[in-house]
């Protein structure tokens, strides 16, 4: 694959997923212009790096790794801010779901949120996950399941 | 567990809701072709570096030759130089605008009141490596003009220091294509020994000057960033440690200031993201005043 080629890849997977990336960063940083920078971060990133890409078929995959590692920056970046951010956002848009929920995910450290994310969300495989996250994939299953034991006991309360 | 699953699917409805921002995707893509702009720098840079290299490997051997072969002679004009004036002059002004291609590269020649037929050899090394580094730059500029686009490359210089004990020349050159470079080349000579200065030839035998300057220059870089926001170095970021400045290049551009300090330089990209442009940093005499010479 030549190396324009794989640009040209990750450009258009950027274009076509745009609002993919940016509800995966939003749900990290709760507000517009922080999701905003980090899906544009990572698309400059990407393009820089886009040699780094070994295989086409993997561009979205490498792309939500990306982003997720760009949204992990800016969450050390601004990690008070992000968390004011994230109650406002919480009071607003809660009108039908289960803030309890909500906020216990909310509460999650990044990593542990990103599988909840992915796997519910994004209705990513376990495989997927375990290729975004860089981890095998038993980690990736027993880190699935200690977080929904921890959200179970935390709706238990 | 069914609990905690289904609510979580009730969640994922709320998500796929999330209202996108339109603009985003356009600031997304503006940041994409900044990306494929910096991308071809950094590629005409890289190109730019080799012809750089070539030059100076031509000038190495151009000086080694009178070194070896006419040592003695050469030592004994190794005559001091305190004191004298020095002038750089516009010896060739070369000028090319094609519609295309454009090129302004003015190449000076370092003069001093003594006669031409006198001149010494600390000056004569300079001009002439400043010749050759002019000309393969020229040369590049050349062979850059097969290919399709707009380029245009100026080549200019400063006298930045011209005291009693040191003369220093900087020869800068901008080269642009989709986004322009910049880079700089510095000529030091020691007014009191008569003779070209590297880096090296600062400071003492054994000292770890590199380290002890680079550690003086991550801290001037913590200090600005954290005066201005808008300034940012290449020093601790997390997800691309390969980018950060970890030392000065032994022969990292450099000269003394009119007070004798040290000054670095960095050409664009070399330590900050290119809006940053050429980096310097005083380092004050003092800071290094134990390990000097």
């Amino acid at each position: 694959m030549s190396k324009n080629k794989t640009e040209e890849i990750v450009e258009k997977t950027f274009i076509m997923n745009y609002s993919k990336y940016y509800r995966l960063a939003y749900s990290y940083v709760h507000n517009e212009a922080d999701a905003v920078d980090i899906v544009q971060e990572a698309a400059y990133r990407a393009i820089l790096k886009s040699d780094s890409l070994k295989n086409a078929s993997f561009a979205d995959t490498w792309i939500c790794r990306i982003v997720i590692n760009e949204a992990y920056s800016v969450l050390r970046k601004k990690k008070t801010e992000a968390l004011e951010a994230e109650e406002n956002s919480i009071v607003q848009e809660d009108r039908y779901e289960d803030i309890d929920l909500k906020n216990a995910i909310e509460n999650l450290d990044a990593e542990d949120k990103t599988v909840i994310i992915l796997r519910y969300y994004e209705d990513k495989k376990l495989e997927e996950i375990a290729e975004i996250m860089e981890m095998n994939l038993s980690t990736v299953k027993s880190r699935l399941y200690r977080v929904l034991d921890k959200l179970r006991l935390v709706l238990a309360d | 567990m069914k609990k905690v699953e289904e609510k979580l699917m009730g969640l994922k409805k709320e998500y796929e809701n999330m209202q996108v921002p339109d603009e985003g995707a356009e600031i997304m893509k503006k940041a994409m072709d900044r990306a494929k702009a910096d991308k071809r720098r950094a590629e005409t840079k890289k190109q730019w570096n080799r012809a750089v290299l070539g030059a100076a490997a031509a000038i190495a051997i151009l000086v080694i030759l009178p070194n070896t072969n006419e040592k003695v002679a050469y030592a004994m004009e190794r005559i001091p130089l305190i004191g004298k004036i020095f002038d750089a002059i516009t010896i060739r002004d070369y000028t090319y605008d094609d519609g295309h291609n454009s090129a302004e590269v003015k190449v000076p020649k370092v003069i001093t009141e003594e006669e031409e037929s006198k001149e010494h050899p600390a000056v004569n090394q300079v001009n002439k490596s400043v010749d050759e580094y002019t000309k393969e730059l020229l040369t590049q500029f050349e062979n850059n003009m097969q290919m399709e686009g707009y380029q245009n490359l100026d080549v200019s210089y400063e006298v930045v220091t011209d005291n009693d004990t040191w003369f220093a020349l900087d020869i800068a050159a901008v080269q642009t294509e989709a986004s322009g470079y910049e880079f700089h080349r510095f000529y030091n000579i020691d007014k009191i020994t008569g003779e070209n200065v590297e880096l090296k030839d600062l400071f003492k035998e054994g000292s770890n000057y590199l380290s002890m300057i680079s550690e003086e220059i991550k801290k001037q870089m913590q200090t600005k960033m954290s005066e201005d926001e808008g300034s940012i170095y290449w020093l601790d970021n997390q997800d691309y440690p390969e980018d950060n400045f970890k030392e000065i290049k032994a022969d990292q551009n450099f000269y003394l200031d009119n007070e004798g300090n040290l000054v670095i330089i960095f050409d664009e990209y070399e330590v900050a993201p290119g809006y940053m442009g050429v980096q310097r940093f005083t380092i004050d005499k003092e800071v290094i005043s134990d390990i000097l010479k």
